[in-house]
């Protein structure tokens, strides 16, 4: 009986400690943490070499009496290395460095245009497998060195990694397509699609540097191929659909008008072509606000409107048919089609898969675009009368 | 589980104290009055050892014919009530001619015809007199007469019926318990006119000989539940009680649990609703705090105000209080958890204005914690204790020295003391599970620097495991909290009208508390096609 009793307390003590066996011992003070903001990884002179850096948050002590002071806005530091890996710079920097690096809140991976032409996606890796790296950590290409770009200071946001991450945040806001997540980039890699990431540029305006972005780099299997502008990287979001916050302004002689897209809805299919090839037929519905109308006023309403509304589809078509052919000359199937055809013809798919770039090069393309301008110039008119009347 | 274990062990204690001889109760001797009063006398003072606040006033009465004294203590009795309606009418007292009682037949006479008093006894014995002037009643004997009266004259100083300073309430009675055990049952049948309203008197404590009442609903209440408490109570061999607190210890069911298992409260109308759902309340003599079990958890979450303010805002603030239950216990747990193991999970803004407060503070994290939750716990009960106007001196202390100089000096963190203060605030609006809370927080500290978010669920889950294991007088701790039932009045406080029966569990018999219904939503002699053709 009380070997029996005896067995059981050890058994009960056993089960108590199994809780504690898999504890997470991994506990780390935030003051052993070096905080990265931003990673920068550039090509270095030596072949086969990264040329790496991280940007930490400075952090500042006796926060006590300049209390408010010691915001999240310090400045930071910036550590540099060149190794082979990115694993090899991290092991270095926790070897030198008082402090850990802590990638967990990693805003956002700079890419210099260098590095990208050669190809990223073995570097890439680092950050698809570690646990600590974020899948949702926007990548942005660099038109320089993006180790340059890190440095910044901007003038509100001083972590110009902080302020990267904001800025793409806000883009996203505009079309999710206009932020490219370590996410989208492995799984366009895996689908053999390309990539559209955004491109930032470092300028100087009266000797202080800014960040912009400008378009974005075209990737294929992993290595940048071409640049979209501004413009042309529009009609790629357009195309994508899902675009809330942005605009489209026409012309028509003297007479201008600006929309701003209240929402914009796109959906894209693919089709065989009798001759074997594809065609890719793109359906936008746009339903849009008149920001700004300059002239139109010799119309009656009804015409303005009809008006206003073939102009801005013409708008909308031309720049995704403009897009469309540069990247049909790049042979960059960056609106996905190849996804498409994997998934919908994936008999067809295996034929061509090997010669797809060739397929899209070949692919015809037909837009429909349908404008919606519920209240346009309502205002405008009122405006008016109430003019002639005084 | 481990409290049972405790449980048994101290049963065993308890068995081998059984032999030892019952504690220095009075012994029981009883001596009968005789007829004559200066032995009577002597005996009395046999029994109340020289006293020196036991007075004996002689006197002679029925026109000198005999001679009578009193025993009383002084400052027990009411000198008014002494004078006008006992001895005057006894001293002027003539009876009629030629029929005049023997001396024997005196206390009856006196007492029926003579004493302007309603609440007269006669007894027989020395013992019985003695305890009466103890409890502030007037004894009476008559030289020659074998029997004695006990003379109800109690009035001694005690506190006016006033606001409760553990309970204030903004809408609601504000009248409170007091220490005297009459006046706290008077002021709970105030409140229910019921014939049903048993108030059952017990007597605890050997030396102390404390009035306790026990009020319950007859018919509402359940049995069992009466029973129990009464014979938890009867059970206690014990020499005194001073608060419904000793009470408490020995009658509840889990004395090891950081949680109540018996509610308590200082307001007639908070005992009369629980007395009203079934409960029993436990009125103790000599303290404002009345007992009533069975207690469930959800009782703490539950305020007098709750039923008196719309239901809408009741609710709100009850889920308000859930909240900062929770907030206090897991609070600074929370933080350590976040700050040793999970930084991950702070946005990265907030993460930067904690890692720059952080910078250059000497301790870990969790030492870090734990001093600032002592030093406040140091503050709490120094300023409790205190008398009030130096109590103000410690909370400036308080505020000065712990929040700003001990921030600024980069000894602790700022964000920490703003953890602290935020659990320390939120305890306060659970009073009743305060002391659970303080215990539980320092657990989870622990539990979190040991293993992060992990060890805080798993205290979480023991917790939740040891609530629903706890019972109170046979009731289910968490009842209360089942999907199935009583959910009306645990977490959201529903309309009064829609809370139709009584809690399942602690009443039984009569359990339909009311018939629904809905209010009239528009006057009721107006039609429906009227109102129609107004709008």
């Amino acid at each position: 009986m009380k070997g029996k009793a005896n067995k059981r307390s050890v058994l009960a003590a056993l089960l108590l400690l199994l809780p504690l066996l898999c504890g997470c011992w991994g506990g780390r003070e935030i003051d052993a943490l070096f905080i990265v903001t931003g990673v920068a990884l550039d090509a270095a002179e030596e072949q086969e070499k990264l040329k790496v850096a991280f940007q930490v948050a400075k952090i500042e002590a006796g926060s006590g009496d300049s209390g408010g002071s010691s915001s999240a806005d310090s400045s930071s530091i910036l550590l540099k290395t060149e190794k082979d890996t990115v694993t090899d710079a991290i092991e270095e920097f926790n070897r030198s460095g008082s402090r850990r690096i802590f990638l967990h809140h990693n805003q956002v991976i700079l890419i210099g245009r260098k590095l990208a032409e050669q190809g990223i996606s073995e570097v890439i890796d680092l950050f698809m497998r570690d646990q600590e790296a974020r899948l949702e950590v926007p990548i942005v290409v660099v038109d320089g060195e993006a180790e340059e770009a890190l440095a910044v200071e901007m003038p509100q946001k001083k972590i110009s990694g902080l302020f990267l991450g904001k800025l793409l945040e806000l883009q996203s806001a505009v079309s999710i397509y206009n932020r490219t997540r370590v996410l989208d980039f492995a799984s366009a890699l895996l689908d053999g699609s390309a990539s559209a990431v955004p491109l930032a540029k470092v300028e100087e305006e009266e000797g202080e540097k800014t960040l912009k972005i400008e378009g974005m780099a075209v990737f294929q299997n992993g290595r940048m191929t071409g640049t979209l502008s501004s413009e042309e990287a529009l009609g790629f979001i357009w195309a994508m659909g899902s675009v809330v916050n942005s605009g489209v302004t026409v012309k028509e002689g003297e007479n201008k008008a600006s929309f701003i897209i209240g929402e914009l809805d796109a959906k894209r299919t693919l089709d065989l072509r009798k001759d074997g090839g594809f065609s890719l037929n793109v359906n936008v519905h746009a339903e849009l606000t008149a920001n700004e109308l300059q002239g139109f006023d010799d119309l009656d309403p009804k015409a303005r409107t009809d008006r206003l509304t073939a102009l801005a589809e013409d708008a909308i078509r031309r720049q995704i048919e403009n897009t469309f052919s540069k990247a049909q000359a790049m042979r960059a199937d960056i609106f996905e089609a190849g996804a498409m055809a994997k998934r919908h013809m994936p008999q067809k798919w295996r034929e061509v898969q090997s010669r797809w770039g060739e397929c899209f090069a070949d692919m015809r393309l037909s837009v429909n675009v349908r404008v919606t301008l519920p209240n346009t110039g309502k205002a405008f008119e009122s405006l008016r009368t109430e003019e002639q009347a005084s | 589980m481990l409290f049972r274990y405790l449980a048994r062990k101290l049963r065993y204690l308890s068995e081998a104290n059984q032999h030892r001889p019952t504690h220095g109760g009075e012994e029981q001797r009883k001596t009968a009055i005789s007829e004559s009063l200066s032995k009577n006398l002597d005996e009395i003072r046999r029994v109340l050892v020289s006293a020196s606040d036991l007075k004996t006033h002689y006197f002679r009465f029925g026109e000198g014919r005999c001679s009578g004294a009193l025993v009383y203590f002084d400052g027990l009795v009411d000198n008014t009530v002494l004078s006008d309606a006992i001895l005057r009418p006894v001293v002027r007292w003539r009876p009629a001619e030629g029929r005049f009682p023997l001396p024997r037949e005196l206390a009856e006479v006196l007492s029926e015809e003579v004493m302007y008093s309603a609440d007269t006894e006669p007894v027989q014995t020395i013992e019985e007199l003695a305890r009466g002037s103890l409890s502030g009643d007037v004894a009476l004997l008559i030289n020659g007469c074998p029997t004695g009266l006990i003379v109800s004259a109690k009035g001694w100083e005690k506190r006016s019926v006033e606001e409760p300073p553990s309970e204030a309430v903004v809408r609601g009675p504000r009248e409170g318990f007091t220490e005297n055990l009459r006046t706290n049952t008077a002021l709970i049948r105030r409140k229910i006119r019921s014939g049903n309203l048993r108030a059952d008197m017990l007597t605890v404590g050997t030396r102390t000989m404390t009035g306790v009442c026990l009020m319950y609903l007859e018919g509402v209440a359940n049995e069992k539940v009466v029973e129990e408490v009464k014979y938890r109570i009867k059970q206690l061999d014990i020499d005194s009680i001073l608060d419904s607190g000793n009470i408490e210890e020995y009658i509840e069911d889990a004395p090891f649990s950081p949680f109540p298992t018996v509610g308590y409260s200082e307001k007639p109308d908070v005992v009369a609703s629980r007395i009203l759902e079934g409960r029993v309340a436990i009125l103790v003599d000599g303290t404002p705090f009345v007992l009533t079990a069975p207690m469930l958890f959800v009782e703490s979450f539950q305020t007098a105000e709750d039923y008196y303010t719309r239901t809408i805002y009741a609710s709100f603030i009850r889920m308000l209080r859930y909240v900062a239950f929770l907030l206090s216990v897991f609070g600074p747990g929370i933080y350590i958890a976040l700050t040793s193991y999970h930084q991950e999970l702070i946005p990265t803004t907030l993460l930067l204005t904690i890692a720059n407060a952080r910078e250059g503070t000497p301790f870990p994290v969790f030492i870090e914690a734990l001093v600032m939750v002592f030093a406040y716990e140091l503050l709490r009960e120094g300023g409790i204790r205190l008398p009030h106007p130096v109590g103000q001196a410690i909370s400036i202390v308080g505020a000065l020295i712990m929040g700003d100089a001990a921030v600024s000096a980069g000894l602790v963190s700022a964000p920490m003391v703003i953890a602290v203060a935020i659990t320390a605030v939120a305890a306060f609006l659970v009073p009743s599970q305060n002391n659970a809370g303080s215990i539980l927080r320092v657990l989870m500290m622990c539990l979190a620097a040991l293993a992060g978010f992990y060890g805080l669920s798993l205290g979480f889950l023991a917790v939740l495991i040891h609530l629903s294991t706890l019972t109170s007088f046979g009731v289910p701790y968490f009842d209360g909290f089942a999907i199935t039932r009583n959910l009306q009045d645990s977490v959201v406080r529903m309309p009064l009208w829609s809370m139709v029966m009584r809690p399942k569990y602690i009443a039984k018999g009569d359990t339909t508390r009311r018939r629904f219904f809905i209010p009239p939503l528009r006057p009721h002699a107006v039609q429906d096609d009227e109102l129609g053709e107004e709008s």
